[in-house]
């Protein structure tokens, strides 16, 4: 059986925070789509399984299986298709049993599919291309239909909120998946206090008291390697990911924190994905930050607006949308670096690769690859790689020439959405290089 | 007005080539005049109409200024066309935070070929991915896709897509001439028929509707600016998937050349004793087509590689001198006096192919190979062939 995890048209919601990832490798609850994907088959098939993407082509080089298309079809093999917005996969061990091409459908798009070869074959350059709905009626002509839902959440999410939203629901959903490999706390240090029942500790994970695990609300899980320091509080239902330091931190319920992160302050129903770092304090509220993002002491945002209306956020490319929520914080994409002592807005999404300092309140919205305060200006590539190698270099990750290219890729993508940016003056190098050292320096 | 700035702001790369090219037609402009006013007070006799002509009628500075009036709308009405149309700013992804003008051109889009044949022909023609716009491979419709996808992987193919006919496989029984039918799969299989010829060929297809085209297929054949039948076995690799009614239609409906490889040498048990033109008449035949285009080897065989073939009861498929020498006498249009037309298709003689050493191991002793010289199409001369065709008719 091979798994393979699509994008499909409504990447489009989501392109502020996905120009260097696809969709279905962001982060909400413990696991992105494509990893609850190979670990909700491998629990039904009760053996490993692996699930690959198929995205947007930029993408592919480092995202995609590295034979290209070839790797998707197996001799013999059946293919599930996976949409790669779907949240809830409680549905997937139920499509693993049924007959070969077997289609589910969210209302009238295309969920998932057990294909046999051929029929995925017949499809999977439609995929390729983001055309689900292509794929869905071609797949209506040959295979049987059943719907399993309507099309919102939890079994899809339309916009980036909706993950924030629905987070702590699916970090309870997650629990069976985590319950195989990270065994229920049983320490004996006096300093840990446990309050509730599932609390989930690898046995290398380092809890160092005093600190308060609290799982009245929802689970707890704490993975392998993950270190937590004293004086912290961690509410659940949380996630904190393998290799992440919790340094003396506040992490309230419905968060999600990726491997090798470095979280103080306050954080409150937020997805951190890996690498990311916001070690100091201030308050992080409802918010999602992509990988290798770094925030700088008592940044804060905001998550509530003072006449508590609907919190509303502009989308690239779609324009303003009302989230619908009262409470929501800020999008920090991938790369994103924020300076020391800045205030963001309910809503502000910060595209890839940014760099904001020197200011008390950020913009709302930040184009991709761009930097400075005041004045904002395109952040040269070479640069922003160059910073990019340094930060990675010292969490020992590689920065692959695949991925490289996919940064590259975003870069050139994104440029119509900066305009005319002036063009740099010898004190705004001297801050961004002074930015550039404090970003590289935690 | 910010529009037309905008508009006019695209020549700007261009102001002293055009303002060089200016102060040249004025030059040019006066030296002309120089000229007339010579002939003017040289010349006697000159007829009425020239006096017309060179408005003689108004005062002389009325005349100036109205030409100077009647040149500057004719200048600025062709720096606007020439923002608009000549010049285009493009950005250069590979030189950053810089654009490039370059002149506005047409260029012909490298073509769209679509390929109906089995795994060694599409390995053959698979080279030619790079070359074209878009190269799909329609597999044979007994034949798992699966496999060729993996062969797409293990020799990197590039901008080649490997397109089921039908969702499943579908079996395909031969009928020989001698009424014997079997998987046409195996036909290669059993020494006992080679000298043997295929008749009649079915779907194993036993669903109250006749098998559905799928959409990626049916649009390959729509969108394509050229259809390949071939290289490969005619009643195995190329003629099923002609069994497929909604395939013919749309082969049929398409207006893409339609050309075909004819095999370099017959098939024990499928096409002994065939020759171009019988190739051709199957085509004809279960298609209900005639190919546009034939492609035949013309390249003389060593009579070593015949001596082996012949073993095999296999022989050359070349163009028979008999039908060449009938085609090319028959009055006509010019096309036919140039070319030879079998069966309604233009046949092209060219050099397809090259001899390879191919190393065999046996079922009952795999582990012992021996090397054997045998016939290919080769890649580079066939898919130049192709494309060259293409590309002047």
């Amino acid at each position: 059986m091979t798994i393979i995890v699509f994008e499909d048209e409504l990447w489009r919601n989501f392109a502020s925070l996905t120009q260097a990832r696809p969709v279905f490798e962001m982060r909400c609850g413990a696991f992105s789509t494509r990893e609850r994907a190979a670990a909700v088959a491998g629990l039904a098939q009760a053996n490993r399984c692996e699930a690959l993407g198929l995205g947007r082509s930029y993408l592919m080089g480092f995202y995609g299986p590295k034979e290209g298309m070839a790797a998707f079809l197996r001799v013999g093999e059946a293919i599930v298709l996976v949409n790669g917005r779907a949240l809830d996969l409680s549905w997937l061990g139920q499509l693993l049993a049924e007959p070969l091409n077997t289609v589910y459908l969210a209302g009238a798009t295309l969920l998932g599919a057990r294909l046999s070869p051929g029929l995925a074959s017949a499809v999977l350059y439609f995929l390729r291309d983001q055309a689900a709905t292509d794929a869905r009626d071609e797949l209506l002509r040959f295979a049987r239909a059943r719907e399993v839902g309507p099309d919102e959440p939890p079994l899809l999410v339309r916009y980036p909120w909706d993950m924030i939203a629905h987070c702590g629901e699916q970090l309870v959903r997650d629990l069976p998946t985590l319950q195989q490999r990270l065994p229920l706390y049983s320490g004996d240090d006096r300093e840990v206090v446990v309050r509730g029942e599932h609390v989930y500790v690898a046995p290398d994970a380092r809890l160092d008291g005093p600190l308060v695990l609290d799982a009245r609300d929802g689970p707890v899980f704490i993975d392998s390697g993950a270190h937590i320091e004293p004086f912290s509080f961690i509410q659940g239902p949380v996630y904190i990911g393998a290799g992440s330091l919790i340094a003396s931190a506040r992490i309230r319920g419905e968060t999600a924190i990726g491997p090798v992160c470095r979280v103080g302050g306050e954080v409150e129903a937020s997805i951190i994905h890996g690498y990311s770092n916001k070690h100091h304090d201030g308050f992080l509220g409802h918010s999602w930050l992509g990988e290798w993002v770094n925030i700088g002491a008592m940044t804060t945002n905001s998550d509530l607006k003072n006449n508590y209306g609907h919190i509303r956020v502009v989308l690239e490319g779609l324009g303003q949308f009302d989230s619908g929520l009262i409470k929501l914080g800020c999008f920090l994409a991938d790369h994103v670096k924020l300076g020391i002592g800045l205030h963001l807005t309910g809503g502000t999404v910060i595209g890839t690769g940014s760099n904001v300092f020197g200011l008390h309140s950020a913009p709302k919205n930040v184009p991709h690859f761009t930097w400075g305060g005041e004045v904002f200006r395109e952040y040269r590539i070479d640069s922003m790689i160059s910073v990019a190698r340094t930060v990675m270099g010292r969490r020992k990750r590689r920065l692959a020439p695949e991925y490289e290219a996919v940064l590259r890729a975003a870069f050139e993508r994104t440029r119509p959405g900066r305009g005319a940016t002036p063009p740099p003056t010898p004190e705004s190098e001297a801050a961004l290089a002074r930015a550039e050292a404090e970003a590289v320096r935690v | 007005m910010q529009s037309v700035t905008r508009r006019l702001s695209s020549l700007s790369h261009l102001t002293w080539p055009l303002a060089l090219t200016f102060v040249g037609v004025v030059l040019l402009s006066l030296g002309v005049a120089y000229l007339f006013i010579h002939v003017y007070r040289t010349v006697e006799g000159l007829p009425p109409f020239v006096s017309l002509l060179t408005l003689q009628f108004l005062p002389r500075p009325l005349r100036g200024v109205l030409l100077m009036l009647v040149g500057m709308a004719v200048l600025a009405f062709g720096i606007w066309r020439l923002s608009g149309v000549v010049v285009i700013p493009i950005p250069n992804p590979q030189a950053e935070g810089s654009d490039d003008l370059v002149l506005g051109y047409r260029r012909d889009a490298p073509p769209a070929i679509t390929v109906l044949s089995g795994g060694p022909g599409l390995l053959v023609l698979s080279a030619m991915g790079e070359q074209v716009r878009r190269l799909t491979c329609i597999v044979p419709v007994q034949d798992p896709v699966e496999y060729y996808y993996r062969a797409a992987g293990l020799f990197n193919m590039q901008n080649v897509y490997y397109v089921v006919p039908t969702p499943e496989p579908i079996g395909v029984v031969a009928e020989l001439d001698d009424g014997t039918r079997m998987d046409v799969r195996r036909l290669n299989l059993d020494p006992t028929i080679a000298e043997r010829h295929v008749e009649r060929l079915f779907l194993e297809h036993h669903g109250p509707e006749p098998p559905r085209l799928t959409r990626l297929a049916a649009e390959s054949i729509r969108d394509a600016d050229a259809i390949v039948l071939g290289p490969g076995s005619l009643f195995e690799s190329i003629l099923p998937n002609l069994l497929i009614d909604e395939l013919r239609e749309a082969i049929a409906n398409s207006p893409a050349r339609k050309i075909y490889v004819c095999n370099l040498m017959t098939e024990p048990g499928r096409t002994t004793g065939f020759g171009v033109a019988e190739h051709i008449a199957a085509i004809k035949r279960f298609g209900g087509f005639t190919p546009d285009y034939v492609l035949v080897n013309a390249q003389r065989i060593d009579p070593e590689i015949y001596q082996l073939y012949a073993a095999a009861n296999q022989s050359p498929v070349y163009l028979d001198p008999e039908e060449y020498e009938e085609t090319t006498l028959l009055p006509g249009s010019k096309v036919t006096q140039q070319q030879v037309m079998i069966e309604g298709s233009v046949v092209i003689e060219a050099d397809l192919a090259s001899s390879v050493i191919q190393y065999t191991a046996s079922l009952t002793n795999p582990t012992e190979s021996r090397a054997v010289r045998v016939l290919r199409h080769d890649s580079q001369k066939l898919g130049h062939a192709i494309l060259e065709l293409i590309r002047r008719t």
